[in-house]
């Protein structure tokens, strides 16, 4: 869902043609743009999850930038495309929101606001309420891999898997760590694959950090007949190599040193 | 005879004609809530949840985000963290429960934004229902299991307005729930033993009929609660104890643990063990009401309580004025009499034509 915020600046959103070099290279771009922003952000708040939210900013940057139906200047359009994600995603999530043009990138430095943040469920239950009504729009779920360790995701799960939810992608960021540890060390997930698939859905599996893959693989999840999962394999804290692949920054903030320190490193 | 049920899943079959928007889900209690009949006319709008009754509360959260008018059938010692989603962003989800746990209630009460209400009988359920429906906001309906005798045939139902069921001047028994008709037989009982009890059919426990339970308490100078769980008494202990600190018993639905707690009540009472009531009937009255009885105004804006009534009629411009108050009807008293039951007030500003002479008799009565 879109926040309510104050209009002030409205960026120019582009089109992206999927198949141009061009594109992707700009999706690259305003990837790196978003993490920049991020990690301001989590070090001003002095929390928050530094590492996946790293991780994700390629899906987030492809969804709103390239695969997604919407329009900042109409965030309550009827048919735009339903996004929910984990709350651990608020900063990223926040911060494409803003350079996407729903409001002024200086919305984001003034104090905290938590994002409207839903679980799974309501994502598949907006879902189903569209395929009710037979709406054209999509919804999409962006949630962390450690969310698998619960009991109410394999209950949604088999519900999609039930009622053949074509309108519903489920995007997992498999970051493959969580605050303990690392995931296979914690509650082993594998072979991941094969547990989807036999509760009834799609599955495509991806390097979440080549546009080109998740472009194509959004474009395939729309035209599936089945719910359709995308196992995004990410790197947490991509493009930092100290935050890279460390569980310990899985929820710790960067402090002033570190905040400049990864910043030039994104130049 | 026709149990609590009956009156959900019959009120549900008639609004399902005329609101396109309700859709219901069911944690494998269809039979057991009695909405098979609509599982089976609206195929499409009826979602089998199985055993999953945490996903059931989040995908019910959805769908009113999508606005749906959503029906979760499920109990709610399983999913907590779902309801406080539905508690804070006020969602329109509609939670009926008929597994009647103990703890279910005061689990309810503890999210801010849940109106919580429990029917007394068929016919309270099925109005209830109806009103639930009508709101907008999450609300809690719990079913009784057990079969009720009617009680409630022929009385009135506002969302956060408790009924007077009986009227006395030496204690009052606040029940909900099946409590309620062992309640009045109860205070049948004790008539005859010379002790006179006003019964108060608080199906709404949050938000709580304030006015209610606190000019009630300020008659007789003593409550006694009666329910079949606990949710009833701790909010009445509550709001007393903060604002008139009179003896309070709390009971189960059991008709002597009823008569032996009133007449526990009404001897603490008269031996003044509790300190004075304080004469603080302003206080009360400042209140608010739940938002369903706000008095709506012509030109927006809504009236929340009587001094707020007093408020509004110096600030008024002549056209609301006259919209509301005309030859025709006298809406400001209507509202005084209908929520507030107030009826010596609401005839004063019946007879003041203007809305000085109005707030003036407000200002006489605050006094």
């Amino acid at each position: 869902m879109t926040p309510q915020l104050p209009k002030t600046k409205v960026y120019k959103h582009k089109t992206y043609k999927f198949y141009s070099k061009r594109g992707y290279m700009d999706l690259k771009k305003k990837a790196t743009a978003v993490r920049k922003d991020v990690i301001r952000m989590i070090a001003r708040a002095g929390k928050g999850h530094t590492a996946v939210n790293l991780g994700s900013a390629d899906i987030f940057a492809a969804l709103y930038f390239g695969a997604l139906k919407h329009n900042p200047r109409k965030p309550t359009w009827e048919e735009r495309d339903r996004v929910f994600a984990g709350s651990q995603y608020s900063p990223v999530w926040q911060t494409t929101l803003a350079h996407s043009g729903y409001f002024s990138v200086k919305y984001l430095f003034q104090g905290q606001r938590e994002l409207e943040a839903h679980g799974l469920s309501a994502a598949l239950g907006s879902a189903l309420a569209a395929q009710m009504d037979n709406k054209k729009h999509h919804t999409y779920c962006v949630f962390s891999d450690h969310e698998l360790n619960k009991g109410e995701t394999w209950e949604v799960l088999m519900l999609a898997g039930k009622h053949r939810l074509n309108n519903f992608t489920l995007i997992i960021d498999r970051s493959n760590i969580q605050q303990d540890g690392y995931m296979e060390e914690v509650m082993p997930l594998e072979p991941l694959r094969a547990k989807l698939e036999a509760f009834n859905w799609n599955v495509i599996e991806i390097d979440g950090h080549n546009h080109e893959h998740i472009i194509s693989a959004l474009n395939e999840a729309r035209n599936a007949s089945k719910p359709t999962v995308i196992v995004a394999h990410t790197i947490p804290g991509k493009g930092v190599r100290f935050i890279e692949n460390k569980y310990e920054w899985y929820a710790k903030a960067p402090t002033k040193e570190e905040e400049n320190a990864a910043l030039t490193e994104l130049q | 005879m026709k149990t609590i049920n009956d009156g959900y899943a019959e009120a549900l079959a008639e609004l399902a004609k005329q609101k396109e928007d309700i859709v219901v889900l069911s944690a494998d209690s269809a039979e057991k809530t009695g909405i098979k009949q609509f599982a089976q006319k609206h195929p499409n709008r009826f979602v089998q949840c199985g055993k999953a009754k945490q996903s059931l509360i989040g995908i019910a959260a959805g769908m009113a985000m999508e606005g749906k008018i959503a029906f979760a059938n499920a109990c709610i010692t399983e999913n907590y963290d779902q309801l406080r989603m539905i508690s804070r962003k006020k969602l329109n989800v509609k939670i009926v429960d008929a597994d009647n746990s103990e703890e279910d209630v005061a689990i309810a009460r503890t999210l801010p934004e849940m109106t919580i209400i429990i029917p007394a009988d068929y016919h309270e359920a099925k109005k209830a229902t109806i009103a639930a429906t009508v709101m907008k906001g999450p609300v809690y309906l719990r079913l009784g299991k057990e079969k009720a005798a009617v009680t409630t045939e022929k009385t009135s139902f506002m969302i956060g307005r408790a009924e007077i069921m009986r009227a006395g001047k030496d204690c009052t028994i606040i029940a909900c729930g099946t409590a309620l008709y062992e309640a009045l037989k109860t205070a049948e009982k004790l008539s005859q033993q010379e002790i006179e009890c006003t019964v108060l059919d608080c199906h709404t426990i949050q938000p709580l009929d304030r006015h209610a339970v606190m000019s009630s308490a300020r008659l007789t100078g003593c409550i006694v609660t009666a329910e079949e769980q606990r949710g009833l008494g701790p909010a009445i202990a509550e709001l007393l104890s903060q604002y008139l600190p009179v003896p309070v018993r709390m009971s189960t639905a059991d008709s002597i643990a009823i008569t032996k707690a009133v007449k526990d009540a009404v001897l603490l009472k008269c031996e003044n063990i509790c300190p004075e009531i304080p004469e603080e009937h302003g206080k009360m009255l400042v209140t608010e009401m739940h938002p369903e009885l706000y008095f709506k105004l012509h030109g927006g804006g809504a009236i929340k309580s009587i001094p707020g009534l007093k408020k509004a009629l110096l600030e008024m411009s002549n056209e609301t004025f006259s919209y509301h108050c005309n030859e025709h009807r006298n809406d400001f008293s209507n509202w005084v009499k209908e929520v507030f039951r107030e009826p010596l007030l609401a005839k004063q500003i019946e007879k003041s034509k203007t809305p000085i002479g109005m707030a003036i008799a407000i200002t006489r009565w605050l006094k």
